[in-house]
């Protein structure tokens, strides 16, 4: 992880297939899996682990049920659409171990979605905090678990302190159609959050910029 | 914060062993760290027998899978090798000019909207 990713040059061609990358963040345990492969034409990349193996003594269990294994590389799926598009969703790391990895993932992303658990809401400022410091656009998507008490989505907006212009949904990360809705809100975030504004200087942080700035 | 963590958990077996399909290396050659969507083709003449016969069979079907354009994620998953090692053995193929990485035409998505307005339409036809 040395130097920028080395294709970073721009040109215009239609023949070129043209992927996005959009990260899906969260605290552990809250769906991202789930949300990736609601949607996505391939499968996951799963490289999960049992937690007996990987995770106890290591990972906050409390308030997840009976989740036996996490995510501890990346989830990803595609999303192939017309004239050679396709999106890139990545799950990121759900846990503290595995930040080395987002400056990496959110190297010229499209944006993110940070999936909330209202039962564990904390658990997401992490992910809300990077996006905010890197300057990459982001939705807020309350997953909305069987069990878990309602909340308004302004209310889990106010919790967050999240910018007014951010967007906060809900969403079930199972339902094919749920999880469409947050992709094109969050395209629609990105298209009117970019309209008569200058580009914000940090968002264009290589991976090893980012990493100096972060140390 | 204990830097030693990523050595002490299972997974650290799986992370290191594939590296010795690099030759213990974890730098891509030439420094360049291709990102994740970075679209990938196999380019130039195959390989004489000679030459083919130097590259590992991972190399090889690497090679075999960028027949036609990929990204890099594609290609480490379909390889099923670690993202780490998968770009070890890509930059090999870089600097054999065996592989070409292709322009981006979107190197930063927010200030392409005609792009953005083109996804937002292909995910809405979904």
């Amino acid at each position: 992880m040395g130097s920028a990713p080395s294709d970073a040059v721009g040109a215009v061609d239609d023949s070129l297939l043209t992927p996005f990358k959009i990260l899906v963040a969260g605290g552990f345990g809250v769906g991202k899996t789930t949300l990736v492969g609601a949607i996505s034409e391939i499968r996951p990349l799963r490289t999960e682990e049992t937690l007996t193996q990987a995770g106890i003594g290591v990972d906050d269990l409390s308030g997840v049920g009976d989740k036996t294994t996490t995510t501890v590389a990346m989830d990803f799926g595609r999303i192939t659409m017309a004239r050679r598009l396709a999106l890139y969703l990545f799950g990121t790391p759900g846990q503290d171990r595995f930040w080395f990895m987002w400056d990496d993932l959110a190297y010229g992303a499209l944006g993110a979605v940070v999936l909330a658990d209202t039962r564990r809401l904390i658990d997401c400022f992490p992910a809300v905090d990077y996006f905010e410091r890197r300057g990459l656009p982001f939705v807020v998507a309350v997953n909305v678990f069987d069990g878990s008490p309602y909340y308004d989505p302004e209310d889990v907006r106010i919790a967050l302190d999240l910018d007014p212009n951010v967007p906060a949904l809900l969403c079930d990360a199972r339902d094919r159609s749920s999880v469409k809705q947050v992709l094109i809100t969050l395209v629609e975030h990105v298209l009117t959050a970019e309209v008569g504004q200058e580009p914000q200087a940090h968002a264009e942080l290589s991976p090893a910029e980012a990493a100096a700035e972060g140390s | 914060m204990a830097q030693y963590d990523r050595w002490v958990d299972r997974e650290a077996g799986r992370v290191v062993r594939p590296y010795a399909l690099t030759g213990g290396r974890t730098d891509p050659a030439g420094g360049a760290v291709l990102d994740l969507i970075s679209v990938i083709v196999a380019s130039g003449p195959p390989p004489t027998a000679a030459g083919s016969r130097r590259l590992s069979p991972e190399h090889r079907k690497l090679i075999g899978l960028c027949q036609e354009p990929m990204t890099v994620a594609d290609a480490a998953a379909d390889i099923a090798l670690p993202l780490g090692v998968v770009r070890v053995l890509l930059a090999d193929l870089i600097q054999q000019k065996l592989i070409t990485v292709q322009p981006r035409r979107a190197v930063r998505p927010q200030a392409s909207p005609d792009l953005l307005r083109e996804v937002l339409d292909g995910l809405r036809s979904l």
